[in-house]
């Protein structure tokens, strides 16, 4: 079982989600390094080069749905036409409890799976615990 | 006289008795077939008979003449076993009288003994042989004899002879001469002196006539008068004569009969072209007139025996003729037969043949009988025959009624069909008059044709009419009678024919009714307008609803106007235009209105109308073709159109208040929207956070306020989630429902909730069946369950362990689930109505949470099913879920 994670992105526009989630990632020590975008926008267009170059790359995001720019859902349409092999760990992160929302998540392969706010230290550990051995 | 004459024939028979007389040898003769014209006497014979010279041995045969009997014309029979009396006249001139009778016999030769009968002697001798055997005959054959001396005028008669006139002997006494001339008619006595004369000069060979006398009782007896010399003085002059009387009475009614037949048969031959025939039955010949061989074809000259009779017939025909003719002639039955014959010429031809036999003495003595062609008669009766079947079956097989009836209304006949219309046994109805049976109303009418029909106004009448059926209900019948008249054009009887047209008159009634209904709805229909319309687009007919709405009169409108003046030509041509897009073809503009109707499309649509004014008019309208089903062809068109203004008007305040409702919706599916994202997110922070502090800034926890924010934030959470099902549930209605099994959704909620109950003491009871299967979404259900069974343990009493009982049935298409428990039970009467309401709690328990029944009631909902509850204070509450049944 991996004991601490390389780099995380998180992609959300609520700072006092992003403020909180760090924290608790700082206090839990899950991961080395982690980077944080405000809007799909900003996420893909960073990331984009990243895997295109073979640039270091997160190996887990966490994607809020409900951003202004462009959503989640733009994000992963856009994320998914990215070549690249290796495989990044992604988790919807969202505040929305509808089914629809979960049903329409489940539909890409991208997405490991989707967890709902607010974000506690067990649901981080359980992310941690459920990780993949090798990318 | 003819031969054929029976009184000839009785005498002939008499005088065949005469022949056995007894034999005195005198002389010998001998016949020799070499010299057959003469006989060879010996010497006796020839002193007998006074021959004397060369040739006295040698008789010639001619010399030998019949002596008593006139029959026996060749005098000299050879070939007779016989007596023969024969006479010769001796050189003397003294006749000899010669007893002959052969006594031996050789191939080609013969011996005979002769006997001289001569003289007194002889004579008496014969005589009194003859008497003796003729009083054994004469009693047999019931003759009267008498005996007369004409010298002395002595008169003999025997019982006999008194006994035909009906008298003994002894009355008559005394007898003489003038006794017979007593009795006998005076017209004979003539008849009777000058028969005597003749046979006394000698000109007759006896004396014989038929002469009438006088009975006892009055009547005249018809009696056969015969008699004989039978001795002679010694100049030849009779001096005796005997004689027989044979009452004839009989046989002289019988000739008269049949001379009657004969004349009359006569006549109906000549009439009727009906032949005679006669059977001599001595020589078996048959005399045909000339209407029989006319008809067998022969002429004149062609003989006729009874087997040629015989043989115009052929098999069954010659059978039935021979077997007739052998009753006829055995046992005297006169026979009549219808036969079919063959003619001389090959041609097949029906006859009828009767024979009668006539009798004398108990014995035929002939057939006299005719013979007619009766093939024209029997052509005729077989096309009668032909046309009576022919009649009797049309009768009998006729699809209608058909009936026989007398002058005086009787049925004479009646078939099947008739029976059968008016439900009664054949019998039955020959017992009834058609008066019997007819409805009063339409008996006049009917017996007023009948009486034209009689008088000769009319040859037949049809009418419609009514019946009554046996069982009483009404028949309606189209009747047609005609007469028949006899030859003499005397009414007979009719013929009628009766088809049964209730069903027709009940549609014709219905049919009527139903004019009536729709032409009083045509007419008194003012808010809808009826157009009648035919197949030339002409308007025929509109209503005053039409008036109404487009503000025409009839007399402007029907008859002349085309339809399409009542629509807006802006209309048509986008009718026009619509049309030729949707069917592909170029559509005039006479026929826009027709083009679908007449495809076989119904139209009913909304569309603009024009008033006469010019003003358009909204109508709601429909195009029905009408269709002459015995022609199958299009008549013409029904329009009807309703002022559409008003609910067009309805309709667009309708559609305006279904747009306000669909914003209201999309504002809320906004809030929704709002409530299940942006509200959660924040209430998601501050339970984060809260957290957050816990682990970072663990001594600022350490406040009285803390575990309050704590709270706050935790139920602010809960309560937003609830909020969110609410709004979430409307979009999971189109989750699909699955066939679930109850019991096993049950056990799999109770597992989950086992530590809650082991917590609260509860025991469950559980009744479901393994085999029930709902109609239900997973989730719901589980929920349902769910949230029944934690109610049912959290409402507990507080000293009673709480009992939850499960227990569900199958009831049709439903399946009826009922959760119940003893705890606390609700107040019906203050919390009932807003039992499954939002945010309700009724026991003031720390853990209730007023959405519980509310979601459940909206899942069960959902589901298309309900929920209720019974439940008493303090005693326990039953929730029962009605849920669908699986299907399959």
């Amino acid at each position: 079982m991996r004991t601490k994670l390389d780099q995380v992105t998180i992609i959300d526009d609520d700072p006092i989600f992003v403020f909180g989630i760090t924290r608790i990632m700082e206090l839990a020590n899950f991961c080395d390094s982690f980077t944080v975008f405000k809007n799909g926008q900003e996420a893909i267009d960073y990331l984009r080069p990243c895997f295109l170059n073979g640039d270091k790359v997160p190996e887990l995001i966490l994607l809020d749905l409900n951003m202004p720019v462009m959503d989640g859902w733009q994000f992963l349409d856009e994320f998914v036409r990215i070549p690249c092999e290796k495989k990044v760990v992604l988790y919807v992160v969202t505040s929305s409890i509808n089914p629809q929302d979960i049903k329409r998540a489940r539909l890409y392969e991208e997405v490991t799976d989707y967890a709902v706010k607010p974000v506690t230290l067990h649901q981080l550990k359980k992310i941690l615990e459920n990780f993949p051995e090798e990318l | 006289m003819d031969r054929n004459n029976p009184f000839l024939r009785f005498f002939n028979e008499q005088s065949s008795l005469l022949e056995h007389a007894e034999e005195f040898t005198d002389g010998l003769l001998l016949w020799e077939e070499a010299h057959p014209d003469q006989l060879i006497i010996n010497s006796k014979m020839a002193d007998l008979l006074g021959r004397t010279g060369e040739d006295a041995g040698c008789l010639p045969l001619t010399a030998l003449y019949a002596h008593f009997i006139p029959e026996n014309e060749q005098a000299f029979n050879a070939q007779t076993e016989k007596e023969q009396m024969l006479g010769y006249r001796r050189p003397d001139g003294n006749e000899v009288c010669l007893r002959i009778r052969r006594i031996r016999q050789k191939a080609g030769s013969g011996l005979y003994k002769a006997q001289d009968f001569s003289g007194i002697h002889g004579e008496l001798e014969y005589y009194r042989d003859l008497e003796l055997r003729h009083s054994q005959v004469l009693q047999v054959s019931n003759l009267g004899t008498w005996d007369w001396n004409i010298s002395t005028g002595e008169m003999e008669f025997n019982e006999r002879w008194a006994e035909i006139l009906g008298y003994t002997l002894e009355e008559l006494q005394p007898i003489d001469s003038d006794t017979w001339l007593r009795f006998v008619h005076p017209e004979d006595v003539e008849t009777s002196d000058l028969a005597l004369e003749a046979h006394i000069d000698g000109r007759t060979p006896h004396y014989e006539c038929i002469i009438r006398m006088k009975h006892k009782n009055g009547h005249w007896v018809w009696v056969l008068d015969k008699g004989k010399i039978v001795s002679r003085d010694a100049s030849g002059k009779a001096n005796r004569i005997s004689g027989t009387h044979q009452d004839v009475t009989e046989l002289i009614r019988q000739e008269n009969e049949v001379k009657r037949i004969k004349s009359a048969l006569e006549y109906a031959g000549r009439v009727a072209r009906i032949g005679t025939w006669e059977l001599n039955i001595q020589t078996q010949q048959v005399f045909w007139d000339d209407v029989v061989r006319n008809i067998h074809e022969v002429d004149e000259q062609f003989v006729v025996n009874l087997d040629r009779v015989i043989g115009y017939y052929e098999g069954d025909n010659r059978r039935q003729i021979r077997e007739a003719f052998r009753a006829c002639l055995e046992e005297g039955k006169p026979f009549d037969e219808e036969l079919q014959m063959i003619t001389a010429k090959g041609k097949k031809t029906w006859v009828r043949k009767v024979a009668y036999p006539y009798l004398i003495n108990g014995r035929v003595a002939g057939v006299s009988g005719l013979l007619q062609d009766i093939s024209p008669t029997r052509e005729l009766l077989r096309s009668l025959e032909k046309q009576e079947e022919t009649f009797r079956q049309t009768f009998e097989n006729a699809p209608n009624g058909m009936t026989l009836v007398s002058l005086e209304g009787k049925f004479m006949k009646v078939n099947r069909n008739l029976c059968k219309m008016l439900g009664y046994e054949e019998d039955e109805l020959l017992r009834l008059t058609f008066q019997d049976i007819t409805y009063p109303d339409d008996l006049e009418q009917d017996l007023k044709l009948l009486n034209e029909l009689v008088a000769g106004k009319r040859d037949s009448y049809r009418m419609e009419k009514r019946y009554y059926h046996k069982k009483g209900q009404v028949i309606w019948a189209d009747l047609s009678v005609s007469m028949v008249s006899d030859s003499d054009g005397n009414p007979e009887f009719f013929i009628s024919q009766i088809s049964d047209i209730s069903l027709m008159k009940r549609v014709q009634n219905r049919l009527k009714e139903v004019n009536l209904r729709l032409q009083s709805v045509y007419n008194a229909t003012t808010e809808l307008a009826i157009i009648e319309v035919g197949a030339d687009g002409i308007i025929r007919s509109i209503n005053r609803g039409t008036e109404t709405l487009l503000g025409y009169s009839q007399a402007e409108l029907e008859n002349t106007v085309h339809i399409n003046r009542l629509w807006p030509t802006t209309y048509l041509e986008r009718r026009q235009r619509e049309l030729e897009d949707q069917f592909g073809e170029s559509i005039g503009m006479e026929e826009v209105l027709w083009v679908k109707p007449r495809k076989g499309q119904f139209e009913a649509r909304e569309g603009v109308m024009q008033t006469k004014g010019g003003l358009p008019k909204p109508v709601f309208g429909t195009i029905t073709p009408v269709h002459d089903a015995l022609r199958n062809a299009f008549t013409g068109y029904l329009i009807t159109a309703t002022d559409f203004s008003a609910m067009k008007e309805a309709r667009d305040k309708i559609e305006h208040l279904l747009d306000l409702s669909q914003d209201q919706n999309d504002r809320l599916m906004n809030f929704a929207h709002i409530v299940s994202h942006n509200l959660r997110s924040h209430a998601g922070n501050f339970a984060m956070l809260i957290d957050l502090m816990k682990m970072d800034v663990p001594e600022h926890t350490d406040h009285h306020f803390f575990p309050m924010l704590e709270n706050s934030a935790l139920a602010l959470k809960e309560t937003i989630d609830h909020l969110n099902e609410v709004v979430v549930m409307h979009s999971r209605i189109h989750d699909h429902l699955e066939s679930l099994n109850l019991l096993e959704y049950a056990n799999k909620v109770l597992r989950s909730v086992t530590p809650f109950l082991l917590e609260k003491k509860a025991t469950v009871q559980l009744d479901i069946d393994a085999s029930l299967q709902v109609h239900a979404i997973p989730a719901y259900l589980t929920s349902i369950l769910h949230n029944l069974v934690s109610n049912a343990a959290k409402y507990r009493k507080p000293d009673t362990d709480p009992v939850i009982t499960l227990s569900a049935q199958k009831k049709g298409a439903i399946v009826e689930l009922h959760v119940a428990d003893n705890g606390l039970g609700i107040d019906m009467e203050k919390h009932g109505k807003l039992l499954f309401s939002m945010y309700k709690t009724f026991h003031g328990n720390k853990d209730a949470r007023g959405v519980g029944l509310f979601l459940t009631k909206n899942q069960v909902e959902a589901m298309g099913g309900e929920i209720r509850v019974t439940s008493s204070k303090n005693v326990g509450s039953t929730f029962i879920v009605i849920l669908n049944a699986d299907k399959t």
